[in-house]
Parts: structure tokens; C-alpha cells; sequence
């Protein structure tokens, strides 16, 4: 499902001397389907308003979101089709669990969808499948006594049991050990891959918006400041820096190293492997 | 959406009011609400007017802040002004159908209303002129006599000051859980009154689960910073009566004893 944003502008009621505005501003986005697509800014740059726009928690008070069949805006009523569509995945999502055992906590979404009883099997057992949970062995137990990565796999799979065609994950690693969080970060991938989803991220550790995205947008201020492909956007260093966000680590490195005299190139983002034989061609060539 | 609930919503302002001590703006509005009640007369009313009046002004808190405070009261007020008018036994001054009015029930439903009135006013004053905190010290202040009966006056207080700290992130917590929860597909609106409680559940749980491990949290965090109760607690802002304090327990003191001597009288 491709996602459409025309001019949308949702602001908050805030009773405060400030003069600052909270909320979004005029935001334009054109997301096709099965893309994946990275959404960065600090804090309070309007990003978690903005994803909450496209499965209508919050209603556009101007313009007009557009998914799949469904436009929404301020009027809309009947959002209950458009969140089966749009699954999201909240900050500490594991935070929403409520059931006594993991099926029934994983039931609760598809229940809600009104589907029948075999339907909804199906789509735990899916759910757990993409994720790496075990079915048999973890549906009876209480999704309280799992650790703190395997609580927040429950959690993103009980939102993948609805089967939504667009995935939104709002810091979908936060909070967890290196290894989770690598071992997360590349079921997300597959899954996306799977299930052919449309996927929204939403990270401050530019190096997973690396490794996950294609197409980035930058916040500031509830605005869109600027937007690109992953690339391009990490190229721009010193801009992302102005706006209080960090570079991939490889970008880093080279910037250091462009620094010290040693490194000649475009400061382009690369997976670590890639990095590693740059580096391995700046010694070779030093020592030769 | 439920963010709109503001409790105990103080406003700084540099005035004789909020410099009183919280001991005494409790006392004074516990007098002056023992005070109102006693009041039979329309007359003594111009002058419970005016001592607000007076206390607002020098409050410098804005007239229309203190109002809005009545506006959750006001079902409550009319339905007692109601029930007193019609339900009061009497001489009787109107009569329709099966709705009759008596004379001592317009007047009795004029002395509630005008009553809870005050009521509300001198309290949301209370509120609006004491910070939370302070308002607990006060609290703590005045219970410290009852310690020597074993009422755990500064748990108490602790107590308070803790709920009423944690009043926004629970709403902020309740904000969140609500959103998940219906990206979930669950329906909060619709349906009848048990199904609607039923769909509470879902963030109940994960409410109470939150709010126990931050009590937990919030325990050791207090221990690990030496909190061992009220024994040798010293305080950063020691309570002191001072000679307005004085002045201002004396005058509702003396309001009070006056109008009960009166009442008596009568």
C-alpha cells in the first residue's frame, strides 16, 4: 500500500508562554509500496506526531492523509479498516501487554478485527514464525516472565498478527542488548521482505536507519527540513549535525579521516564490511 | 484527551497570600468553611462576600481562574439547589401539577448554592496559592500534634506529595497504553456500558503493571538515598508562623467563634 501526506498540519493545544509551536506543520510525503522508509529528528521534532497520523490516532486538522483506498482527514470516521491496514509498533511497545498468556495477548488484535477462530491461529502462528518465537512451547506461558527482547518480540508480533500492509516501528530497538537488537533489526528486514510490507521507521541511531532504510526523512520543528535517498541524506554531515543528529559510524570514521590528511573521497555511508576494506586500502597504499 | 484534568493547579505570584504559611491557609479555610455553614442570614453572606473578595484581591490570582473552578461543580450545585427547592416541606408559594414550591425551600436552596459557592471558591484559593508540595508540609505540620496518638502524620504526607507527583506521568502512561492499544483495533467508544468496561482491561493491566514497578523503583531509589521515614528528616523549608500568620488565625478565629455565639443567640 502506498502512503500519501498532502499538506498535513496537526497542532497541539499547548497553554504555555513559550511562543514555541508543538505539532506538524505542512508536511508533504509520498511513500510507494514496499518501500522502506526512515523518518529521523531529536527530540520533539514532530516525528511520533506524525506516525500517529497514518493509522488516524490523531486526525490531519488540515490537508489530507492518503492510504491505499482510505483518505483521511479531520472528518473521518470508521478508522477501524485503516488500522487493520496500518500496523504500529510504539516506543517500549511490551508495555502493552495485558493478557495472561502470550496467545491470548497476541489473540487480542485479530479478535478485535473480528476474525474467526482458525483465522486467527493462522495468523499467531505466522505472527511467532516471522519472529522467531516458538509456538508451541511459548503460546501457554505469560508474556511476563520473558526477558526483556523476547517481551518486545512478543509485543511487535502482536501487532504483525493483524496482518497490516504497512509496518510503522517508533525506536523498535530501544532499551535492548547489542545482541537483541541486531538479532531484531535483521528479522525486521526479513519480515519486510516477506510480507512485502511498506515500512516506516523511526530511530535515532543513524546507523539502523543505515542498514534499514532507503529514503529518509529529516524533522525539525514539526517541519520536513529536508528528505533524499538514504545516501544522499547521510552525505550531508554537516547539516544533520546543525540539527542536533549524528552520522552513520562509517561517515564518522571518514570524516576523521579526511581530517587527518588520509582519506580523499565522498563522505558516503557504507555497511562495515565496505568500511573495512576502504581502511585496509588507505594502509596498503600508505605502506607501499 | 484526558490530558485536560488539572489538579491542584498552583500559580506563582508574589503575594501576601501565597506567602502565608501552609498550615495557616488550611486552618483559615477549614474555619471558614465551618463558618459558612453557620450562616443563616443574607446579610452575614455580604460580609463572607466581601472576606473573599478581599482574599482574592490580595492573592492577585485572576478572578476568572478562580471561576472555571466552579464550572465541574456546577451540575453538582444546580442539582442541589434543585432537590432543596422542591423537596422542602413548607408554606407553600407555587404549586403546578405535581411540582410544588415552599418558601423555605427557595431559601434553603438559595443558602446551599450560595454556600457551596464559597465553598469551592476558598478552596480552588487554597489550591491556586499553595504549590502541592507546600501544601503537604502544611499537612504534616498539623497532623505532628496526632503523631503522639500514632497517626503516621509524615508518611502520610510523603504519601501525598508522591501521588500527586505522579498524577501527570500516569496520564501521560494512561495516554499511551490507550493509543497502543487502539492501533490494535480495540474500541473504547462504542458498545454498552459492560462491554465498554470490559475494554478498559486492556489498559488497566499494563497500567497497574507500570505503576507497581515504578513504586518499586521509586523505593529503592528513596533508600538508596538514605530515606528511613521521619525519623532525624531535617527539612529545606522549615514551616515558621510568622506575625501575618498570627494576625490572619486570629481574625478567622475570632470570625468563627463570633458567628457561633450568634447562632447560639438566635
Amino acid at each position: 500500500m502506498a502512503v500519501i501526506l498532502e499538506n498535513v498540519y496537526y497542532k497541539y493545544d499547548v497553554e504555555d508562554n513559550t511562543n514555541i509551536e508543538y505539532g506538524i506543520f505542512n508536511i508533504n510525503m509520498n511513500v510507494e509500496q514496499g518501500k522502506t522508509v526512515g523518518i529521523i529528528g531529536k527530540t520533539g521534532s514532530g516525528k511520533s506526531t506524525l506516525m500517529q497520523h497514518l493509522n488516524a490516532l490523531y486526525l490531519p486538522q488540515k490537508g489530507k492523509v492518503i492510504v491505499g483506498d482510505f483518505i483521511v482527514d479531520k472528518k473521518s470516521k470508521d478508522l477501524r479498516n485503516l488500522r487493520k491496514k496500518v500496523g504500529m509498533v510504539f516506543q517500549y511497545p511490551e508495555d502493552q501487554l495485558f493478557e495472561e498468556t502470550i496467545f491470548n495477548d497476541l489473540a487480542f488484535g485479530p479478535k478485535n478485527l473480528g476474525l474467526s477462530k482458525e483465522q486467527i491461529e493462522k495468523a499467531i502462528r505466522g505472527a511467532m514464525a516471522d519472529l522467531e518465537l516458538d509456538f508451541d512451547s511459548m503460546k501457554d506461558r505469560s508474556p511476563y516472565q520473558l526477558s526483556g527482547g523476547q517481551k518486545r518480540k512478543v509485543a511487535i508480533a502482536s501487532v504483525l498478527a493483524m496482518n497490516p500492509q504497512i509496518l510503522v516501528l517508533d525506536e523498535p530497538t530501544a532499551g535492548l542488548d547489542p545482541k537483541s537488537k541486531k538479532d531484531l533489526l535483521n528479522l525486521l528486514i526479513s519480515i519486510k521482505n516477506k510480507r512485502n510490507l511498506t515500512l516506516f521507521f523511526v530511530s535515532h541511531n543513524m546507523d539502523d536507519v543505515f542498514l534499514l532504510t532507503e529514503y529518509i526523512y529529516v524533522m525539525c520543528d514539526g517541519r520536513i527540513v529536508f528528505e533524499g535517498s538514504t545516501e544522499e541524506v547521510f552525505k550531508e554531515n554537516t547539516k544533520l549535525r546543525e540539527l542536533d543528529l549524528g552520522v552513520p559510524f562509517s561517515v564518522e570514521v571518514l570524516e576523521l579521516l579526511e581530517k587527518r590528511g588520509m582519506y580523499k573521497g565522498p563522505l558516503k555511508p557504507m555497511e562495515l564490511e565496505e568500511l573495512a576494506d576502504l581502511l585496509v586500502g588507505i594502509i596498503r597504499g600508505k605502506n607501499d | 484527551m484526558i490530558k485536560d484534568i488539572t489538579i491542584g493547579q498552583y500559580i506563582y505570584k508574589d503575594s501576601l497570600v501565597h506567602k502565608l504559611d501552609p498550615r495557616t491557609k488550611i486552618l483559615a479555610s477549614m474555619f471558614f468553611m465551618f463558618g459558612i455553614f453557620l450562616i443563616n442570614d443574607i446579610s452575614e453572606y455580604v460580609f463572607v462576600l466581601i472576606l473573599s473578595a478581599l482574599t482574592i484581591f490580595m492573592s492577585q490570582i485572576p478572578i476568572m481562574k478562580i471561576l472555571k473552578g466552579l464550572k465541574p461543580i456546577f451540575p453538582l450545585m444546580f442539582l442541589t439547589v434543585i432537590m432543596n427547592m422542591f423537596f422542602t416541606q413548607g408554606e407553600v408559594i407555587f404549586n403546578w401539577a405535581f411540582i410544588t414550591i415552599t418558601r423555605e425551600g427557595v431559601y434553603l436552596a438559595g443558602f446551599m448554592g450560595i454556600r457551596i459557592f464559597f465553598l469551592i471558591i476558598f478552596t480552588s484559593l487554597l489550591t491556586l496559592t499553595t504549590s502541592p508540595i507546600t501544601l503537604t508540609n502544611g499537612i504534616e505540620g498539623l497532623l505532628t500534634p496526632l503523631k503522639r496518638f500514632k497517626v503516621p502524620a509524615h508518611e502520610i504526607a510523603m504519601m501525598m506529595s508522591i501521588a500527586l507527583r505522579f498524577i501527570p506521568t500516569l496520564i501521560d502512561e494512561t495516554d499511551k497504553i490507550m493509543k497502543a492499544q487502539k492501533a490494535r483495533g480495540a474500541d473504547f467508544e462504542s458498545g454498552n456500558i459492560i462491554k465498554r468496561t470490559k475494554s478498559l482491561v486492556p489498559i488497566l493491566i499494563p497500567l497497574f503493571i507500570s505503576a507497581f514497578t515504578r513504586a518499586d523503583e521509586l523505593a529503592m531509589a528513596m533508600e538508596a538515598r538514605g530515606y528511613r521515614g521521619d525519623e532525624g528528616r531535617t527539612k529545606f523549608k522549615e514551616l515558621k508562623y510568622r506575625l501575618t500568620d498570627i494576625i490572619i488565625i486570629f481574625i478567622f478565629t475570632l470570625i468563627l467563634i463570633l458567628l457561633f455565639i450568634r447562632k447560639i443567640a438566635l
